[in-house]
């Protein structure tokens, strides 16, 4: 006899309810109905424990859940965040198993659990374990382990999870639950139940054949699910490494700290997934929904791979002080993007340098301050164009790590002062428009043609130069005449002439 | 003149039993040694106690071309290498030329082009809090001053107070007359002055020669601090 596989399935206890909660954790302690549309016409599709006190029902028409009390409030359901809720439970499974099935139909997870056992003991042990995984991402759930997919669905209709082994319990198990459990096609239910068929138990009693050449052959399945005889499979689904989170508010927030409040819980259920994956992320986009219909995006990075909420929440809150939302928020959203996480291992000699984490909040905080082009590390143009400057990312490591210093290099090269140095040019930017007279081929004096703090114009003691420099010609081509010179007070220039425009400037002072 | 000194001296003593009350030690506590790092000039490091003490703020001050910029790159590149940290050039000025810079300065130094005088002290507080930096050096030479937000004595003292708790070593670079220097706040003061151009055979710029004297030291005597050295500065 050939050994079948085992399927579980992990279905959302109350999907609406639980992704209401997971988006409002207070919820459940006020008297809280979820609706699913606004107005009148709205019916009641989940509730807290205070609201079902009062009388509201499941159902119940939103009109006339409110007459029953004056402190119940009414949410409409955001889809996303139902969206949400089935995408965390897909990311708790696949912490287990690495193919997982989402039925979005019926807010629920399918995996093989065949072989397992060998980890986890016993599938009691691993329902277990997966209840916990679930719980870490806000979600409540029940499970349910059989020979197939459908059948293990079906069960998942019972108030609590069940594991059965073999046919026959699978028959027994199934028995007491109505054939509505089955989600069959309305005119095969409501034929049954005109059969006087109600439950899978008085379901089993009949034969597939029978039943198919009177009902058709859905019906004919749901008796062999019924006789527990299903052996359906898993048709897995492929996983993204991205995790994202969206909510869209209550009301319109156009103030920095609600803002933050209400992103904190997508935040934190982001990171819970990422945490049930085993993963960290390093880079991230938030997406605000504002009220004139466009959107408002932030990206954030950090500057190694990281969970914790309290660096992604200061990044945020920098990136919104430096250039908050122009307009009302409406909704969010946020993409982590999952990598592997940060592995440490310091050097039993090196001083303790600071987290990565704090790195990445330094350096946003004085991006926001100056700008985020302002900020980096000096990196040498891929052009002799005067004036380029070129900057690149900072980064917390040594690319020159092991190479030998320069100092090292120079240092039989003293002079007889015993201490040398390169001299540096503190560049003006913009440039300085100077008036140049020649002498003799070479520059005589000058004289600023602009107002400014610093008086510079006199004799010129030294020249030197011209330096030519000229490129590009194929595309905004530059062409510069450089000359160092030194002033009467033994003050040090270079002074450039642009070949395009004819014009001279200061461009900087050897400093 | 006797009634000034007894007046003086009357409140020396009320003062004191003042102090005496409020039950707090009559002296301050005393410093504990400091981790130094070598300056690259021996004189220099010979007048400060065996280089720049780490959590201390220091001022250099000079005229134009007297090797201010040169020389703050210098002791930057020397603190990267010798404590293998990075380090911070908090540009206020917008001035550095990156064609000039060491390779070490290049992969290790953080340069922060900062638009005004006090974004770049408090650029300069942000990164001395990440405790991270050997050394963080404030260029301040022809910054912008913000007219609403003039540099204040107190930025002085908080630079000073991040520079002690993250350990890192505090330069801020100034115009010999400028009164935004640290002033009293930096342990120690030095001043550069432009000493002689050097002039290649071939008509080429090679350098200068800059003197450089420590003028306030609070460390050290008033021998150390009289001294004056000479540093050559090549291009």
């Amino acid at each position: 006899m050939a050994k079948h596989q085992r399927i579980a399935c992990v279905a959302i206890v109350d999907p609406a309810w639980v992704a209401f909660c997971r988006r409002d954790p207070e919820a459940s302690s006020q008297c809280v109905a979820v609706i699913d549309a606004d107005g009148a016409r709205g019916k009641v599709i989940a509730c807290s424990q205070s609201a079902e006190a009062l009388g509201v029902k499941r159902g119940m028409r939103s009109a006339r859940a409110l007459a029953l009390s004056e402190k119940l409030q009414l949410r409409v359901e955001d889809p996303a965040a139902r969206e949400a809720a089935r995408e965390a439970l897909r990311d708790a499974c696949l912490a287990f198993v690495p193919a997982v099935e989402i039925k979005e139909e019926r807010d629920c997870a399918l995996f093989v659990v065949s072989g397992m056992t060998a980890r986890w003991g016993s599938e009691e042990s691993l329902v277990a374990a997966l209840e916990h995984a679930c719980r870490k991402v806000g979600l409540t759930v029940i499970t349910a382990i059989a020979g197939g997919t459908l059948s293990a669905m079906a069960l998942t209709h019972r108030d609590e999870g069940i594991i059965v082994r073999g046919s026959t319990e699978e028959r027994y198990a199934l028995s007491a639950l109505p054939v509505s459990v089955l989600a069959l096609n309305w005119v095969v239910e409501s034929t049954l139940k005109a059969m006087g068929i109600h439950t899978l138990g008085q379901l089993a009693k009949f034969s597939a054949e029978d039943i198919a050449t009177r009902v058709g052959t859905e019906a004919a399945l749901a008796v062999r699910i019924a006789n527990g005889e299903d052996r359906s499979i898993v048709v897995p689904q492929p996983q993204e490494d991205q995790f994202e989170e969206r909510a869209n508010f209550d009301w319109e927030l156009y103030e920095i700290e609600p803002l933050l409040f209400a992103t904190k819980p997508l935040f934190l259920s982001v990171l819970a997934r990422l945490s049930c994956r085993g993963f960290a992320a390093r880079s991230g986009r938030v997406r605000f929904m504002l009220l004139n219909k466009t959107t408002h995006d932030r990206e954030v990075t950090v500057a190694s791979a990281t969970r914790d909420i309290s660096v992604w929440m200061r990044l945020l809150h920098t990136s919104l002080e430096a250039s908050p939302p122009k307009h009302s928020v409406v909704g969010a959203s946020v993409e982590l993007f999952g990598c592997a996480p940060r592995a440490v291992q310091l050097g039993l000699f090196e001083r303790p340098g600071p987290s990565p984490e704090k790195w990445s909040l330094a350096l946003a905080r004085i991006e926001a301050k100056v700008g985020a082009s302002r900020v980096g590390v000096a990196a040498l143009p891929w052009t002799h164009r005067p004036r380029e400057v070129r900057m690149v990312p900072w980064k917390d490591e040594d690319p020159e790590q092991g190479k030998k210093s320069e100092t090292e290099e120079d240092a039989s090269a003293l002079d007889l002062y015993n201490v040398r140095a390169l001299l540096t040019l503190h560049v003006f930017r913009p440039p300085k428009n100077v008036r140049v007279r020649f002498e003799h081929g070479a520059i005589a004096a000058i004289t600023l043609t602009e107002k400014t703090r610093e008086k510079i114009a006199g004799r010129v003691l030294y020249c030197a130069g011209p330096y030519r420099t000229s490129g590009s010609w194929w595309d905004n081509p530059f062409a510069q005449d450089t000359y160092d010179i030194v002033l009467e007070d033994l003050v040090m220039y270079r002074v450039g002439y642009d070949g395009q425009t004819g014009l001279w400037t200061l461009e900087g002072r050897y400093d | 003149m006797t009634t000034n000194t007894a007046r003086i001296e009357h409140a020396r003593r009320a003062l004191s039993e003042a102090h005496r009350a409020t039950g707090l030690p009559q002296t301050l506590p005393s410093e504990g040694p400091r981790v130094v790092i070598s300056t690259g000039i021996s004189q220099l490091d010979e007048a400060l106690g065996g280089g720049f003490a780490r959590g201390s703020l220091y001022a250099i001050a000079g005229e134009a071309s007297s090797g201010r910029m040169s020389l703050s790159l210098s002791w930057l590149q020397q603190v990267a290498e010798q404590s293998k940290e990075p380090v911070a050039f908090i540009d206020g000025a917008d001035a550095l030329d990156p064609s000039g810079l060491a390779s070490v300065l290049r992969a290790r130094m953080l340069w922060v082009r900062a638009r005004t005088a006090v974004e770049a002290i408090e650029c300069a507080e942000q990164a001395m809090d990440t405790g991270g930096f050997a050394m963080v050096c404030l260029y301040l030479v022809e910054a912008i001053e913000h007219r609403e937000h003039p540099v204040q004595p107190a930025h002085w003292g908080r630079v000073l107070r991040r520079a002690e708790s993250s350990q890192s070593i505090a330069l801020a670079v100034t115009s010999i007359d400028d009164p935004r220097a640290p002033g009293s706040f930096a342990r120690a003061r030095m001043v550069c002055h432009r000493d002689e151009v050097t002039w290649g055979r071939t008509c080429i710029l090679e350098g200068n020669r800059v003197a450089l004297s420590v003028t306030r030291n609070r460390q050290a005597n008033s021998r150390q601090f009289a001294q004056c050295m000479r540093v050559s500065l090549q291009l």
